[in-house]
């Protein structure tokens, strides 16, 4: 960037963009720090602050206290995994978005993180029985990667019946995603009817979502997959503005639109598995958090995605402070929050958008 | 050059091209006309390689179309569509930087946007939003997009090529004429020019060459003054008309006085 300031282009928004990204980077840092002072054990901000210091200076001689498990044992994977499963969760959203060229288009509402969680209780009921050579061989990994086959599929279906020769029909796609998801729902009601008992606590504390379960082990699962997300931003942002246009479009412009919609699909179900596989469904933050930021900087994905990521991981840190907090020590599914804010949104989209509906 | 030969397309059993065979040559602008259902979208559609012919090449300087790669393809030509909505709120300079090359720079793009909305007469309009923008201007901000992708119609010697999917068809007569100039233009310099236009007399005052389809068969190729005859109006349009002649005594608009002056 040069250091020269020039008077804004009209009509280009990158460097209110810039403005906007910088801010997320600082807003992001201070939930995270709020993150890991907030909670129901009573540890105060200075006793956060003494363990952070410590511990980067490197003295980790009190490796012992409660405190210390609190904070680098619960707190600090609790945060990360937040921050991941929000980025995920609203990349997955924008990039669909741009995919389907609507902004109703989000993974939870389409079927794809039913599809997901299909894989999730597959392994869960099944790793035991026939899949078990599997599971030896995958171990805890089995879930995020179960999760990611069934969010891709969906996906995939999905994009099949609601596009023909590069149209993507709202409607259809609406309606294909009520079906594909009530489907997934359906076999995975079954597999839980068919499960034993051992299974079914597995499963109902699996399926309670959330970030409570946040180990350091499962974020070292994650991290791959949402790496692979990261890794595709850049290689997909300028193709997604051109998708706008239409498909056609975007061939002109000289893209490769087939592998450009694959890798999309493909990440969408990278980001989507693992958030399912590790923390639940989670609706509305693929929906809310692109949608928002549109409205401040633009659709323009170079800098809508990497907007999107921080905001998304934000509002889950956020999120999840408030079920931890507004019921302790009882937890509040993080699912409710986001619906909470998530819905009445998506309302309203919904009826100054009723015209592109036309079903 | 662009070189068709034999092209077919089927859409089911039926062919909607059947054996089609036409010559775009660099320099000049020709212009695709017919009835509707002809099948002159189908050609744009083939050329651009958006459709795979059943039969028949479509060569590109030499190169079948389909052998180039997407990108490679984008650096030759330029397609603009008749009509594409947008789905999200992008400004029109933002639409319009969807065509300029990534490899300028930051500056470079912008005064390359600058440059091309001036050229479609919506100096100013760069912080608009597309979306609320009228049909007819939509359409120019498209073309901006367009010649922004091919800005120098040859490069090292080798000619670029645009594609004009009915260029005038919501504009009104000032940018009709407009529009026309910046093809011709283009072509003068050295590029190449396909414009599918369906007012006859526009065809005849802009084309170096006319195409007339029919049917998904040629009917006539060649310059306007051999092409536009009594005999293809009747037979191709179905219409008794005489071209050429004034009618009678009701007030007529020509278009071929703002060249003429």
């Amino acid at each position: 960037m040069s250091l020269v300031m020039t008077a804004p282009i009209a009509g280009d928004r990158r460097g209110r963009a810039r403005v906007v990204i910088a801010g997320l980077v600082v807003l992001l840092i201070v939930a995270a720090l709020a993150s890991l002072c907030i909670g129901p054990s009573g540890l105060s901000t200075a006793e956060v602050a003494g363990l952070l210091s410590d511990a980067l200076a490197g003295r980790f001689d009190e490796i012992s206290t409660v405190n210390h498990v609190i904070l680098f044992d619960i707190r600090i994977p609790r945060t990360l995994l937040g921050a991941m499963v929000g980025a995920a969760l609203a990349l997955a959203g924008a990039m669909m978005q741009g995919l389907f060229r609507n902004p109703l288009a989000d993974p939870g509402l389409v079927g794809v993180s039913s599809g997901a969680a299909l894989g999730a209780v597959l392994v869960i009921v099944l790793g035991g029985a026939f899949l078990a050579p599997v599971m030896d061989f995958l171990g805890i990994g089995a879930l995020p990667i179960a999760a990611f086959f069934g969010g891709l599929g969906t996906t995939l279906l999905l994009y099949s019946i609601a596009t023909r020769q590069g149209r993507t029909s709202v409607g259809t796609m609406l309606l294909a995603g009520i079906a594909l998801g009530a489907i997934a729902g359906a076999i995975t009601a079954y597999l839980v009817f068919r499960s034993n008992d051992f299974q079914l606590r597995e499963l109902t504390f699996w399926s309670m979502g959330g970030l409570g379960g946040a180990t350091w082990k499962k974020l070292g699962l994650a991290l791959p997959f949402i790496i692979g997300v990261f890794l595709a931003m850049p290689f997909t942002a300028r193709g997604l503005d051109a998708l706008v246009l239409g498909e056609s479009e975007a061939r002109h412009l000289g893209f490769n639109t087939q592998w450009l919609k694959s890798l999309i699909i493909f990440v969408v179900a990278l980001a989507v598995g693992v958030s399912v596989a590790f923390a639940g469904i989670i609706g509305f933050v693929g929906i809310v958090v692109p949608h928002v930021l549109r409205l401040v900087i633009g659709p323009e994905h170079r800098t809508l995605l990497p907007a999107t990521a921080l905001l998304g991981a934000t509002l889950l840190i956020v999120a999840d402070m408030i079920c931890r907090t507004i019921v302790a020590p009882a937890e509040l599914p993080i699912g409710i929050v986001t619906a909470t804010i998530g819905a009445p949104f998506f309302l309203s989209i919904l009826l100054r958008k009723r015209g592109v509906i036309d079903l | 050059m662009l070189e068709v030969e034999n092209l077919t397309v089927r859409a089911g059993k039926r062919d909607i091209l059947d054996r089609v065979s036409l010559k775009v040559v660099p320099g000049q602008l020709t212009a695709v006309v017919g009835p509707n259902g002809a099948g002159k979208s189908t050609i744009m559609k083939a050329v651009t390689g958006e459709l795979r012919p059943a039969h028949g090449s479509i060569k590109l300087d030499g190169k079948n179309v389909a052998a180039y790669p997407a990108y490679e393809m984008a650096a030759r030509r330029a397609v603009l569509p008749q009509a594409s909505s947008l789905a999200f709120p992008f400004t029109v300079h933002e639409v319009v930087r969807l065509g300029t090359s990534g490899a300028l720079s930051a500056a470079d793009r912008a005064a390359r946007v600058a440059a091309a909305l001036i050229r479609v007469d919506l100096n100013g309009f760069g912080g608009r939003f597309f979306q609320e923008l009228s049909g007819g201007e939509q359409q120019r901000v498209h073309l901006a997009r367009v010649l922004c992708q091919v800005w120098e119609p040859v490069v090292d010697g080798v000619p670029r090529y645009l594609f004009l999917d009915e260029p005038t068809a919501s504009l009104d007569l000032r940018h009709q004429l407009l529009t026309l100039d910046t093809a011709r233009a283009f072509a003068a310099a050295g590029g190449g020019v396909v414009a599918i236009l369906h007012d006859l007399n526009l065809a005849a005052l802009y084309a170096d060459k006319i195409i007339v389809v029919s049917a998904g068969r040629i009917a006539a190729d060649g310059p306007p003054r051999e092409v536009l005859t009594d005999e293809m109006m009747r037979q191709v349009f179905g219409v008794s008309v005489h071209v050429g002649g004034v009618p009678t005594d009701a007030p007529f608009i020509l278009p071929h006085s703002a060249r003429a002056a």
